[in-house]
């Protein structure tokens, strides 16, 4: 159990090191709002304030799910 | 598009569901750098919501007095309330590094919310990695008034997030956030009163503490189709709760520009939830817990939304927006209405029984560049 962990985590490490390999000149498309984790995050605020008003379930990327009588 | 010092956003939203809740918002953000290596952030909403107070038949319960008739339980807001909430941010980064503060503060007649947050993060693998990790604590005083003051509580809500990024070819990238969030005071409402098997009301009440664990992956993958970026948005969070309660959600988003900064998203989301431990179709009256609210019951939730966006040239005068969005969502729930059926309302779904949930919500935008 301990050989198959440790196996892994030198896959996973082996993965990102061969991922990590792209300049910071070469990151012009990455860059673009379509290419990010939120491209739009006021909106998407916005959005998460309204869903404990139809959803039981708060948390992941709602936040923590309060500030509101909803 | 070129990066600008500061931006002022302004975005606009319309909710409206089957139970005939709506809910309007303009907000607006307005973001800066006042100094070398900071950024300064402030997010202005204010909320005008129809609100959820169950009538009882009688009218102006809540502080407002006016003829609304209409059963109204999806939320638990008093009746046409505005609530308005301020947000100030404080960023500091350097080379890898970046560290944060918020405030926050939120207001309307019958609850008030204030609480601040911290956040960092850092970027190693020459910035293809970046670990990031949030600090957020909240103090909401829950008040109602009118018919049913004097209920209600404090609820304290602490949160810690913890992410990484990957950035793993120039067209793609990938992540995962974990979340625990705890709950600790009054985390019901009593707008929902519960029927028992007897017709007879009762107050809901729920458990006083509430762990919650919650994890998301996402996975963006761009590329070029007819020289013109596009990109897919994949989402996926699990949930988890000591209400018993789980959900999944599964969300997509796919981005492509069309003519120069003109483009155009879709996106579907499909939401499933169980129901909480305590959660029954039916009471006796002496039992701890009870609710009656449909979102700690189990349900499907699916929806599919259309955004166009884009920028406006800068040809034409400096005080006209530089960008423009504007969005429409549908949403569907697995949940029948609860009317025509002889019964009580049971889960205050206030629409045919022979009909299934549905929402809609409209969000436009500007945004000015400087």
């Amino acid at each position: 159990m301990r050989n198959k962990t440790r196996w892994i985590g030198i896959l996973l490490s082996l993965t990102f090191v061969k991922c990590a390999n792209v300049k910071p000149l070469d990151r012009e498309i990455l860059s673009d709002p379509i290419m990010q984790i939120r491209p739009d995050d006021q909106g998407q605020k916005i959005e998460e304030q309204n869903r404990p008003r139809r959803e039981g379930t708060v948390g992941g990327r709602s936040g923590a799910g309060g500030g509101c009588g909803c | 598009m070129n990066p600008s010092a500061g931006i002022f956003d302004l975005k606009y939203m319309y909710y409206e569901d089957l139970n005939g809740v709506w809910n309007y918002t303009p907000a607006l953000r307005l973001k800066g750098s006042p100094a070398k290596d900071f950024t300064l952030q402030w997010d202005q909403e204010i909320d005008a919501v129809s609100g959820a107070s169950r009538r009882l038949g009688m009218r102006q319960i809540g502080s407002l007095g006016d003829h609304d008739l209409l059963l109204d339980g999806m939320s638990g807001a008093s009746k046409r309330e505005i609530r308005h909430s301020e947000s100030v941010r404080v960023e500091y980064g350097k080379d890898e590094r970046k560290a944060g503060g918020s405030i926050t503060f939120s207001d309307e007649a019958d609850y008030t919310s204030y609480g601040a947050a911290f956040s960092a993060s850092m970027d190693f693998n020459r910035r293809n990695t970046t670990l990031s990790s949030e600090l957020g604590w909240l103090e909401d005083d829950f008040h109602p008034l009118g018919a049913f003051r004097g209920l209600g509580g404090k609820k304290k809500i602490r949160s810690l997030s913890l992410g990484i990024f990957q950035i793993l070819t120039r067209y793609s990238l990938a992540g995962v956030t974990l979340d625990y969030i705890r709950n600790d005071g009054y985390l019901g409402h009593p707008y929902l009163p519960v029927i028992l098997a007897n017709g007879a009301l009762i107050l809901e009440n729920v458990p006083a503490i509430r762990n919650s664990v919650a994890a998301t992956a996402s996975w963006i993958q761009g590329y070029h189709f007819a020289q013109k970026l596009g990109s897919i948005h994949l989402h996926y969070g699990l949930y988890a709760d000591d209400w018993e309660m789980r959900s999944q959600s599964a969300e997509m988003q796919w981005y492509q520009y069309l003519i120069h900064d003109f483009g155009l998203r879709l996106r579907m989301r499909h939401y499933l939830q169980t129901s909480a431990g305590f959660a029954r179709e039916s009471y006796l009256g002496n039992e701890l817990y009870r609710v009656s609210d449909i979102r700690y019951y189990e349900f499907r939730y699916l929806s599919f939304g259309a955004k166009v966006f884009g920028s406006i040239s800068n040809a034409l005068p400096a005080w006209l927006p530089d960008r423009w969005e504007i969005a429409y969502d549908r949403g569907f729930r697995n949940t029948r209405g609860e009317m025509e059926t002889g019964n009580p309302t049971r889960h205050y779904q206030l629409f045919s029984a022979s009909d299934f949930y549905r929402d809609g919500t409209f969000m436009a935008g500007l945004g000015f560049d400087w």
